[in-house]
């Protein structure tokens, strides 16, 4: 049998995070079919990617898992470095066209290179494990562009054996040029949505790629039981993610409009989260009761304007619950308008009509629910993503 | 146990000898040997290093070794290498020759003339082994009297991996990563480097490329050479450059990485190098090299950067241009340059060339 690599910076079933899961889900997609080996970190955590779990290989759900020591976590003054690549990005986007292209951050390499090796992880072992054994595998897969992981290692294996999956989204250190040059170096790249490959031709110009996503979990699960009604967001609660205006919006707007209506959040906390019974904090929960959750919410919210892919949006669409997005992420702005599972929000009033609208008209949320789980049923249910990945490997020989 | 005793005039942070001495003595001390450093101008602080005054209390058996690294004429180092007996082995790094320096330091003159001079003794004592820095350094070894089956090409350790590490100088990366494309240029500031040539070099590309453009010289300004580096700044007004090009004087290893950090191009016009540990750094972090093939820079370079047989100023200015304009080129030769490192002169691959050359010694 085969074997085929796939790099990520982290893999644990304590980890939450788009890119972690894939990696996950491919690996589960290949391994009838090939020998999968994840090639990772021992790092948990993503702020400092500390040492955590143990070196060496784990056998999990039929996958190998290789972690790997990290020699560089982040750097206590990666912020600093941070810092200055923010302002030039603002620095370039005032000066620039609209063409994102022109938007590329021109430092010299060794500069940029120490942003994102002093973000972390870094870890020396893997790179000589790829030098070393990067020959063996049919194909390695590497996922997330930002990380020193994928950045790094695509210059320890031959060319001709790397697909890339970036999960771009729009963000500062994507407009770094040298991530540019690692995409040019790879064979293919997969992109998640048809709203990526566009962003991905922008930034980086034509290159060799296809969108394949992720399969999402299809079968309907049975709504959860809680004794309100709910409004829903999975994934991290973090700034980034719009979660300290989602919280904003949602008491602001408990105080506009005073019901029973509750706001649910699941997943790692990053924030201060304000003692109100009206938001209820759920913590990381399993994949089962997630599914539950997202089956009996009144509606989905997506706040975030960094999604590459958003897989909890796909999911809660086919437990046929209505989306409320927020406006901000081209792919999500796509899940919605080309399922019609949904609406969009600008700004406080547009957040207050769209939670209106839903709650006061249940045919149409109910049209809605309907719509989102066709949609995902038709574009992402588990078998097509695998044939087309599938495809894309048996391509290599 | 053997002891094994590596000897150097002077040792310091921060230059090639040293770096190699030191990497030596880790690989060694790795290894379970009793191995020691001996100096006679001892200009860091580590207790383990010893003066050479103290080596006969070390060094007392025949089966010991001195490992001896010779770049400079050194009197005490010659006499201990005739008078001990012991094992030997010789680390050439190049001697520079004297003519460099006529009319600018008579101090440097009889350093180099020393070296050479005893370089022509050491050759022909019939020691173990001669250990070279680069293939020109080896030449020179064999021309001068060593038998050719005792002498090996074993590149210098480095501190890449300790630079890798440090935190960069804040202040250097703001004052200089800006719009200006930098042009990096490292090493002593003395008449063999070649750098009235890159000045002028650099006096076109500004004029007739890129007006927003600065060269940084890094390196030490030893005041014996004060007449040379008069004679530099003198040029650099004269063409009316005083605000595009500077020189840093001698830098800590914070400093050199950030200069190494905001660096578009790495530029080396330089007449006599032995080997040239900065090259090897430059392309350790992807920054392009544009080089004269002097001496040994054409076999440390190799296939990792553009090195041209003249030292024509025009060909070097545009092609500094040509890199630093076309997106494809800029990238495939740093990456050109990383491979170029990584296959050649980590210090885990100098470690293996080291230990299998002198390993029947140990």
């Amino acid at each position: 049998m085969k074997r085929i690599a796939i790099v990520i910076q982290r893999c644990h079933e304590k980890v939450v995070g788009g890119s972690e899961a894939e990696a996950w889900h491919y690996a589960n997609l290949l391994k009838e079919d090939f020998k999968v080996h994840i090639l990772t970190t021992t790092a948990v955590d993503s702020e400092r990617w500390d040492n955590v779990l143990p070196e060496g290989d784990e056998i999990s759900n039929g996958i190998c898992i290789k972690r790997f020591k990290v020699s560089q976590g982040r750097a206590d003054y990666w912020g600093e470095i941070c810092k200055q690549l923010l302002d030039e990005f603002n620095n370039v986007r005032s000066k620039s066209s609209t063409k994102l292209v022109k938007r590329l951050i021109e430092w010299p390499t060794a500069l940029q290179e120490e942003f994102i090796y002093k973000q972390g992880p870094y870890s020396d072992d893997l790179m000589d494990f790829l030098s070393e054994k990067g020959e063996d595998y049919k194909a390695i897969i590497f996922l997330t562009c930002l990380y020193p992981t994928t950045y790094f290692g695509m210059f320890h294996v031959p060319r001709g054996k790397i697909i890339f999956v970036p999960t771009l989204h729009d963000e500062p250190p994507i407009y770094l040029s040298v991530y540019k040059y690692v995409a040019k170096r790879s064979r293919i790249i997969l992109w998640n949505t048809e709203s990526e490959y566009r962003f991905g031709r922008l930034l980086w110009g034509e290159l060799p790629g296809c969108v394949v996503g992720m399969g999402v979990e299809t079968k309907e699960s049975p709504p959860a039981e809680l004794n309100f009604p709910y409004i829903l967001y999975c994934g991290r609660i973090d700034i980034n993610k719009g979660c300290a205006q989602l919280i904003d919006y949602f008491l602001k707007f408990k105080k506009d409009c005073p019901s029973d209506l509750c706001l649910v959040l699941t997943g790692d906390n990053r924030t201060k989260l304000p003692t109100t019974k009206d938001i209820v904090f759920k913590g990381n929960v399993p994949e089962v009761k997630k599914l539950e959750l997202m089956s009996g919410a009144s509606i989905f919210i997506m706040p975030s304007p960094n999604e590459s892919f958003s897989i909890v949006t796909l999911e809660a669409m086919a437990q046929k619950t209505p989306i409320l997005a927020s406006n901000g992420s081209e792919v999500v702005i796509e899940h919605v308008k080309k399922s019609d599972g949904g609406l969009l929000y600008s700004g406080y009033e547009g957040f207050k009509t769209g939670i209106n609208f839903i709650l006061e008209n249940k045919h149409e949320a109910k049209d809605m629910g309907e719509k989102g789980r066709k949609y995902v049923i038709k574009n992402y249910n588990v078998g097509k993503i695998f044939k087309k990945l599938k495809d894309r490997i048996e391509s290599f020989d | 146990m053997t002891h094994i005793a590596i000897c150097t005039p002077e040792i310091s942070y921060g230059d090639a000898v040293s770096s190699d001495v030191l990497g030596m003595f880790n690989i060694l001390n790795e290894q379970n040997l009793k191995v020691g450093i001996f100096a006679e101008n001892i200009l860091i602080k580590d207790k383990t290093i010893k003066n050479i005054d103290f080596i006969s209390d070390f060094i007392k058996y025949r089966k010991d070794l001195i490992i001896y690294h010779h770049s400079a004429g050194w009197f005490k180092g010659l006499n201990l290498l005739t008078s001990l007996d012991c094992k030997k082995i010789i680390k050439y790094h190049g001697v520079t020759p004297p003519d460099y320096f006529y009319g600018f330091s008579r101090d440097h003159v009889e350093t180099c003339k020393g070296g050479i001079e005893q370089l022509n003794i050491i050759a022909n004592l019939d020691l173990e082994m001669y250990l070279n820095d680069s293939r020109f350094d080896m030449v020179e070894m064999i021309s001068k009297g060593a038998k050719a089956s005792k002498c090996f090409i074993v590149p210098p350790f480095n501190n890449i991996g300790r630079l890798k590490g440090l935190k960069p100088d804040f202040f250097i990366l703001e004052k200089y990563n800006g719009k200006e494309v930098n042009i990096l240029s490292v090493g002593r500031v003395a008449p063999n480097k070649g750098f009235i040539e890159l000045i002028d070099a650099f006096a076109l590309y500004n004029k007739y490329f890129n007006k927003e453009s600065r060269l940084i010289i890094v390196g030490d300004k030893h005041p014996r050479l004060s007449a040379y580096i008069d004679f530099l700044y003198d040029r650099v007004r004269y063409i009316g450059f005083d605000n595009s090009i500077v020189f840093t004087g001698k830098v800590n290893d914070e400093q050199l990485k950030s200069y190494f950090l905001i660096a578009k191009i790495f530029a080396l016009t330089s007449h006599h190098e032995g080997f040239c540990l900065p090259l090897v750094e430059a392309m350790s972090m992807k920054i392009p090299v544009i080089a004269y093939g002097s001496t040994a820079v054409a076999d440390t370079i190799g296939d990792g950067g553009i090195v041209w047989g003249d030292l024509d100023i025009n060909l070097i200015a545009s092609t500094i241009n040509e890199v630093v304009t076309s997106e494809d080129v800029y990238f495939f030769l740093g990456e050109a340059g990383w491979r170029r490192y990584k296959n050649n002169f980590t210090n885990k691959i100098i470690k293996e060339i080291f230990l299998s050359v002198i390993g029947k010694y140990l």
